[in-house]
């Protein structure tokens, strides 16, 4: 009887690891040439059986598999800052890039430390309002490849893979969510607002900034690598906390497996629906997203 | 337990407390009354050191209000916050653990004894029957008890409380007055709560602090020392009838009728 509650308690670990597991293969195996499951094993796990090297095995060790591990890694790292954002800001529809983007993360961070969340969202939006400017003067003055490359980030997009940049990645995302990890009880606190987290016995300021610095950062990352890819962070929180409720010992590494999951195969929808061209997988997370954020608002209206 | 000790404070030019002084007694309850703006709010806020006095200081056993740490006040003082609305759907069980923070913020969870704590505490508001509840589906009545179990599960010595019952129906409102009681009287809690319901602060207060609409205090004492008709015109502007109804040997305040 205990095991089994035990297990039951532990069961989303199995459901998100399988998920991911499955979403790999499927972002292994498709593309503009696909690959059958079972050359893919092969490839992966089997010896190689015709000594030289393959066409396939070059396809998904050289392309696909830094893809779908970069997929999975900007995935992660956006789930798991906008549920931190979605406690602190206490508005379980906030996104990461509330604050304005990458750099305004940063900024917020520092504005953190003197304003209560609304001038902290505003400060965000101006921020993010004097970005957009700059960026349009860039657009302006670049030539014309320089703006599709640029569209092409502002869409959010996963095709410029650095190999080399993808372990360190990995280390500074993995000592990102530790930290706010570790903080999970205190950003439950934070869902209760400020004054009652005070009171309960959190020092609400510091707690405030260690969280948007170490959240800021995981943003950071993503959206160096990989440009504005949208609603990740917002929507996968959110359908983590319905299925398995909002206590962040849990949230955050089941954001971080179901986040990263739905990227990879986010990025093999991009790459296969219009194959040999590519969308942006921002626009694929978008097409999901967007209808899914109006659905929620749509619920909220009707409490 | 507490001593305050020439409080003052003000927001900008407007004074809101002046000079304020009394003491706190430990295991008694104490409802301040007074006029909407006298500042009962603001007082509950400097007596657990959130604000910072203009002059005086509120003493407690183990320092200054205000210059005690967030962590340390909250093992000394819990507050029962007015109902707001709930974005989040932790369970009724989780909700009254976080009440645990302050006694222990370990990253691996709260103890084994703090569990039991909190097990008690669900009984002891009778809630137990909800916690696998979201609490985003109770009512206010039972999301009430709720905030209050959390509020106890902090096992504080003293409890500080913000108009709690002004959105409850008469029968929460009574099971959570009664709820007071027996905790002020069985174990010693000091309870400091605002309320605007003169009858029912006579029914279960030690003592009653009636502050004017500028702060200032007009009396202290027990409920038929301060609840008087020139205390309450005073205090309200309203001329009232003060009776003692002999059947519940209660203190009935009856104001001027409109027509």
């Amino acid at each position: 009887m205990d095991n089994v509650k035990q297990f039951s308690r532990f069961s989303w670990v199995l459901w998100l690891v399988f998920a991911l597991l499955l979403s790999l293969l499927i972002g292994l195996s498709c593309g503009t040439v696909s690959i059958p499951l079972r050359e893919l094993l092969n490839v992966l796990f089997g010896s190689a059986s015709d000594g030289g090297v393959s066409l396939n095995s070059v396809v998904i060790h050289k392309i696909r598999l830094p893809r779908v591990l970069f997929a999975a890694l900007v995935g992660a790292a956006l789930s798991v800052s906008g549920a931190s954002f979605q406690a602190v800001l206490r508005n379980p529809l906030a996104d990461p890039y509330i604050l304005g983007v990458s750099g305004g993360a940063a900024l917020g961070s520092v504005v953190a430390c003197y304003g209560d969340n609304n001038t902290l969202i505003l400060a965000g939006v101006m921020v993010g309002s004097l970005a957009s400017a700059l960026l349009l003067f860039l657009l302006w003055l670049a030539p014309s490849d320089s703006v599709r490359n640029a569209v092409f980030w502002l869409a959010g997009n996963l095709a410029n893979v650095r190999a080399d940049w993808l372990p360190w990645g990995y280390v500074f995302s993995s000592i990102a969510f530790l930290l706010l990890w570790r903080k999970a009880r205190v950003l439950d606190l934070f869902t209760q607002g400020e004054d009652c987290a005070a009171d309960l016995g959190l020092d609400v300021g510091r707690a405030r900034m260690q969280v948007f610095a170490v959240a800021g950062v995981l943003v950071a990352i993503a959206v160096s690598m990989a440009g504005l890819v949208g609603f990740v962070g917002l929507v996968i929180p959110h359908v983590v906390r319905l299925l398995w409720g909002p206590g962040h010992a849990r949230l955050l590494p089941a954001s971080a497996l179901a986040g990263a999951a739905f990227l990879v195969l986010a990025d093999a929808l991009s790459r296969t629906v219009l194959a040999p061209a590519e969308l942006p997988v921002g626009v694929v997370t978008a097409l999901i997203g967007a209808p899914f954020f109006l659905y929620l608002l749509r619920l909220r209206g009707q409490r | 337990m507490i001593h305050v000790e020439g409080l003052s404070f003000s927001y900008g030019d407007e004074a809101i407390l002046q000079q304020t002084n009394f003491h706190v007694y430990p295991g008694e309850l104490l409802t301040i009354l007074g006029p909407n703006g006298a500042g009962k709010s603001t007082l509950l806020r400097l007596l657990r050191g959130r604000l910072r006095p203009d002059g005086g200081c509120v003493k407690w056993r183990d320092g200054i209000a205000h210059q005690l740490s967030r962590a340390h006040m909250a093992t000394l003082v819990a507050v029962l916050p007015q109902l707001s609305a709930q974005p989040f759907a932790f369970s009724v069980r989780e909700m009254v653990s976080m009440g645990c923070f302050a006694a222990n913020s370990s990253i691996w969870g709260i103890s084994d004894e703090q569990k039991a704590v909190v097990e008690r505490t669900l009984k002891q508001t009778d809630i137990a029957h909800l916690a696998n509840r979201a609490v985003c589906d109770l009512s206010g009545g039972e999301l009430q008890r709720v905030l209050l179990a959390r509020a106890l599960a902090q096992q504080t010595p003293v409890l500080l409380l913000d108009e709690v019952t002004s959105q409850l129906d008469l029968g929460h409102t009574r099971s959570i007055a009664k709820l007071l009681y027996c905790l002020c009287r069985a174990e010693r809690k000091t309870i400091i709560q605002v309320s605007h319901d003169m009858e029912l602060a006579a029914e279960i207060s030690q003592r009653i602090l009636l502050l004017d609409s500028r702060g200032e205090t007009l009396a202290l004492g027990t409920p038929s020392q301060v609840l008087t008709a020139a205390n309450i015109a005073a205090a309200f502007g309203v001329q009232v009838k003060v009776e003692i109804d002999n059947n519940y040997n209660a203190l009935r305040v009856n104001p001027a009728p409109i027509r």
